[in-house]
């Protein structure tokens, strides 16, 4: 939230420089990128504070229903990338030309459009996004135990293979946009993608955190007839 | 068409916003619905039996007082199993060796678990923990964690349960920071540490120990663990004995007497009896018992419990009742049985041995006397032996019948004196000849070979001697005819006198007055002693020759045998025997005259397998049965040779016309032969017309014909064939040879010792003659010279060195011609020729006989 913040401040001046006033978009097509983060609970196959080199690349396409309301598709596609040695050292995480790629149906919930003012080129909202995950590729998570089988008194190996998989999810991306002039504009989003991915063993809530930022380009404006 | 201005400004507003909620309220419906299941929040159902992979998640210490090791883990992959124990393993390295492991839990669904061990780790360590699981198929271990481990907190003790205790028992202490493993929790009690120590986590159990030279009932409780140890000792109370009761305020050894009350310990008590420590035998909490000891005299005891803070006082006045020997015998014989009296000692009660003070004295240390009998206050002994008479001193060693002894041996204080008996003479032979057993009786103190006998003194104070003896007088060669005083001597004690006396030899008479030197003759008389020289002087010559008599008399004392092989050259010999010095003249004289037989040959070689008593001589040539075969002698040159054949004879030969004829078994029938000179073999006689061969049982010549007996009694006749002649009444087991004089037959039947005779003339039995009854076991050979037949045998069974010489009268009666025929060395055959003459061998010589 600080660094939410922080950017908030940090477009104000662009704000008081510009002083031609922007007309509200209709719709609107939003294009981000940034760095994932992990976020989960189980802190197997993604887990928490691994070190993240994973990237997320994102498209939104919003259709103004009300002033304070927007809906649209939206997609996204995830390298995960993220490997190594898991916290506490008990386990360690490979992948293997793996991708996740999302897509749904995002609700937003924007503060109204004014005329004038702080709220004519800068928006904050909030999206929501009910999403289908797909899952490609490979993820092997190999556990540092020594298992002996019982019966054949023999070691096995302790490996849990997450292989193509996919599932529902929930996507939730509060931003701040801000218009640079009537064609184009600037967006600073956190999306966080929700879902819970299959491995051959078991069912892992996975929370994957991006910083995104990326571009918007208003597609129609409206027309209003002050009385 | 008016319009007006509302109605088109309706037209132009846009559409309420109401238009849209159906749509936004249905997408928005349909995403709140679909959340839920978006967020994948369900959790798939375990899978069964997966493996249980673990994650070792953290270890922290807590320190302080309350300080723990709280380990916590988790299993990866949810699952659910049939059985599973999982938990943690720590160890000082991470190869885990010697890991101990605390269970955490048995969840069959396990998630997250984790361990809080309240416990003292070794300060300055790194400790290595990791997970670990069992499940039916899978044990696993999982990431090991380690943590350094810093001064182990203060152990504190809680409580002690129960409150009180005796030394030995088993209490438990419980607190925090002990080992949590028990095995480094060291319990002090005062100084002294509880060797016998064990529990876990905040629990000790324990052994109480006994703390040596405790000077009160409270020791102080500490645990220590590693580095650190409990600050306060914690009070304890060791329970003090209490005593309520005493079985018996009176008794002696060994009495069991039983002292009750409360708290009693085995650790530091002792029982005194007088200030002395006695020993327990049985010791609970809450009772005790022990044995009365020997103290010898009557008194009033004091008992003591003595417990290491203090004593308690049993009984002050107990009556021990004196204990000691009363009464015995004074004097014994050796193998006497001594009563020994006693006060208050009931001997049923003990193993009791009686020792003597001074070994030295008897024979066998261990083997002196017996104890016979036991009663209450008494005892009888056997005394054995010992080397001395005198008067020795015993005591009586007995200890507890349930006690092992000697392991707690009882020296009872009396002493017992017994004299040794003066040896009496009660009975004696007075009268006797040389070399006669006479025969004493008495008493005296006897004990296998030790120093005991006789004493023997001649009257003329010429003989002294001593016989160690247990029985009598043995005959001796310098007990000469004289008179003796005689003496029982034990150890050093001599008995009274008595008297006795060897009287002299007086020889009346010598029969034959004429001997050959190869008989022997009877020397007759009294006194003759049993052994003794005679002495034959040949007059003129004045040789003498002495023969020493060994041979058995035929009467004691009155008749003797002797021998005079060994005088050389015939003639009048003065007869004497000499005792000693004494010698004891006969009157009368001997004529001695050269061999009664003559030596032929010596036999060369040695004839060998004799079955004596069977052979006959034809053509110079002695032919004696062997058992399978005949012995050939040539009587010209003495040289003896062998015939082997699967004859086996067993009857006398029978002589008839020449011809010699012979029963044998060949083939294991009963034949009969004729012997073949030329071929010195045997040439059948035919058996035609005999029933069978098997039931024959004797042969003989009569009428110049041969006949036969059958066991039946049927007799028959040969001449070219075998004719029934008639049969006797009785049957006839064994003939052993047949005799024809007088028209009768004597039938020899050696087994039964007699003779049948038969008449010829109608083969009726007419009377029965009983052989002398010492030859019907013995070597017996008949044979003819002159139509008379003769019988020789020797007397007694056959175990005597001589033959006696038989001759069967014409009035059938048996006429001795010597009482004594032959001495022999080794066993004869007699081998007639049919014409008078008869040859016979001791395997060394031949001999012809000629009466």
């Amino acid at each position: 939230m600080r660094k939410f913040i922080l950017l908030f401040f940090l477009f104000l001046p662009f704000a008081s420089v510009l002083k031609g006033q922007i007309i509200n978009s209709k719709s609107e097509l939003s294009i981000s990128a940034g760095n994932v983060i992990f976020g989960g609970t189980q802190n197997l196959f993604f887990p928490k504070g691994l070190s993240s080199n994973g990237l997320s690349f994102k498209v939104d396409y919003l259709q103004t229903i009300y002033p304070w309301l927007k809906i649209g598709p939206e997609a996204s596609f995830v390298l995960p990338g993220a490997t190594g040695k898991i916290a506490g050292g008990f386990a360690n995480i490979t992948t293997e030309n793996e991708k996740i790629i999302t897509g749904g149906l995002s609700i937003v919930f924007a503060v109204p459009y004014k005329e004038s003012g702080w709220r004519n080129r800068i928006r904050l909202q909030f999206g929501i996004a009910p999403v289908f995950v797909s899952h490609s590729g490979q993820r092997t998570l190999t556990i540092d135990n020594t298992v002996i089988n019982q019966s054949s008194h023999q070691n096995e190996t302790a490996v849990i293979v997450m292989n193509g998989t996919s599932a529902l999810g929930l996507s939730l991306t509060p931003a701040v946009e801000y218009y640079v002039d009537q064609r184009i504009g600037v967006k600073l989003s956190w999306n966080s993608l929700i879902t819970s991915l299959k491995s051959e063993l078991t069912t892992e809530q996975v929370r994957m955190n991006s910083i995104n930022l990326g571009i918007i380009l208003p597609l129609t404006r409206s027309k209003q007839i002050n009385y | 068409m008016q319009i007006k201005v509302p109605d088109l400004l309706r037209k132009i507003k846009p559409r309420p916003m109401k238009k849209y909620y159906p749509k936004f309220l249905h997408l928005l419906f349909m995403a709140l619905v679909i959340l839920p299941f978006f967020t994948g929040c369900k959790r798939d159902s375990p899978a069964n039996e997966t493996k249980p992979l673990l994650k070792t998640n953290e270890v922290v210490v807590m320190k302080g007082v309350n300080g723990a090791v709280v380990m916590s883990g988790e299993f990866v992959v949810p699952g659910r199993y049939s059985s599973i124990q999982y938990g943690f393993s720590l160890d000082l390295t991470n190869s885990f060796q010697n890991a101990v492991t605390i269970p955490a839990g048995h969840d069959l669904t396990p998630v997250k678990f984790e361990v809080s061990a309240q416990m003292a780790l070794m300060p300055g360590h790194t400790y290595y923990v990791r997970t670990w699981a069992k499940t039916k198929g899978y044990e696993v271990t999982g990431n090991v964690m380690s943590f350094q481990t810093d001064r182990s907190p203060d152990p504190v003790i809680e409580k002690i349960t129960p409150a009180s205790a005796l030394w030995g028992d088993t209490i438990m202490v419980t607190g925090k920071n002990f080992d949590y493993f028990g095995k480094d929790n060291i319990v002090k009690f005062n100084d002294i540490q509880a060797v016998n120590c064990w529990g876990r986590g905040d629990t000790i159990h324990l052994v109480v120990p006994y703390v040596k030279g405790i000077q009160n009932y409270n020791p102080s409780v500490t645990v220590s663990v590693y580095d650190a140890i409990t600050k306060v000792g914690f009070p304890y109370t060791i329970k003090s004995p209490v005593i309520s009761g005493i079985s018996a305020t009176e008794g002696q050894y060994p009495d069991t007497v039983t002292v009750t009350g409360e708290n009693f310990s085995r650790f530091g008590m002792q029982l005194l009896i007088n200030g002395v420590a006695d020993s327990v035998i049985t010791l609970n909490k809450n009772s005790l018992s022990f044995v009365v000891p020997y103290l010898k005299v009557d008194q009033l005891s004091k008992i003591e419990y003595h417990d290491p803070v203090k004593n308690y006082t049993v009984a002050a006045n107990f009556h021990y009742h004196g204990q000691g020997i009363k009464d015995w015998q004074k004097s014994a014989w050796i193998g006497d049985t001594i009563k020994v009296y006693a006060t208050n000692i009931d001997f049923r009660r003990f193993n009791v041995n009686i020792e003597n003070t001074d070994p030295i004295l008897i024979k066998n240390y261990a083997d002196w006397q017996t104890i016979t009998n036991i009663w209450k206050d008494s005892l009888a002994f056997v005394l054995k032996g010992t080397y001395s008479d005198l008067t020795f001193n015993f005591d009586i060693l007995f200890g507890d019948k349930y006690w092992d002894y000697p392991v707690h041996p009882t020296l009872l204080g009396g002493q017992i004196n017994i004299s040794h008996k003066k040896p009496v003479i009660t009975g004696l032979q007075k009268e006797g000849v040389y070399f006669e057993t006479l025969w004493i009786t008495g008493k005296g103190n006897y004990f296998e070979s030790l120093s005991h006998g006789v004493l023997i003194t001649s009257l003329d104070g010429k003989v002294r001697v001593s016989f160690p003896s247990t029985g009598g007088i043995p005959g001796d060669v310098n007990i000469v005819p004289g008179d003796y005083m005689v003496q029982f001597y034990s150890f050093d004690r001599l008995s009274d006198p008595a008297y006795f006396t060897i009287k002299a030899p007086v020889i009346s008479g010598v029969m034959p007055s004429s001997v050959f030197t190869d008989q022997l003759m009877q020397v007759t008389g009294i006194n003759l002693p049993f052994n003794g020289d005679y002495i034959f002087t040949q007059r003129g010559t004045g040789r003498a020759y002495v023969q020493h008599t060994y041979v058995p008399p035929a009467n004691e004392f009155t008749m003797q045998e002797v021998d005079p092989s060994g005088i050389i050259g015939a003639g009048s010999y003065d007869l004497s025997m000499k005792i000693g010095d004494i010698i004891y003249k006969y009157l009368g004289t001997v004529e001695i005259k050269d061999h009664f037989t003559y030596v032929m040959r010596t036999l060369d070689p040695v004839p060998q397998n004799f079955n004596y008593g069977c052979g006959f001589t034809v053509n110079n040539k002695m032919y004696v049965t062997q058992i399978y075969g005949l012995s050939i002698i040539d009587l010209a040159s003495g040289n003896v040779r062998t015939k082997d054949s699967n004859y086996q004879y067993n009857h006398q030969p029978v002589f008839l016309n020449d011809k010699i004829y012979m029963q044998f078994v060949r083939n294991e029938l009963v034949q009969l032969g004729v012997f073949n000179p030329n071929t010195e073999d045997w040439d059948p006689v035919n058996m035609d017309g005999v029933s069978s061969d098997f039931s024959l049982k004797g042969f003989g010549a009569s009428n110049n014909h041969l006949i036969a007996f059958s066991a039946n009694g049927d007799i028959y006749q040969y001449d070219t064939t075998w004719h029934l002649l008639g049969n006797l009444p009785i049957p006839l087991y064994y003939i052993n040879y047949v005799h024809s004089m007088n028209g009768n037959l004597y039938l020899c039947d050696f087994y039964m010792g007699s003779i049948v005779v038969v008449s010829v003339a109608d083969w009726t039995i007419t009377k029965s003659i009983q052989m002398p009854a010492t030859y019907n076991l013995s070597m017996r050979f008949i044979f003819e010279i002159q139509n008379e037949m003769y019988i020789c045998g020797v007397p007694g069974g056959g175990y005597q060195e001589r033959y006696d010489l038989y001759k069967l009268n014409t009035g059938e009666t048996f006429e001795k011609l010597s009482p004594f025929l032959l001495k022999f060395d080794y066993f004869y055959t007699f081998c007639p020729d049919g014409h008078g003459n008869v040859f016979f061998e001791n395997q060394n010589y031949v001999y012809k006989f000629n009466p």
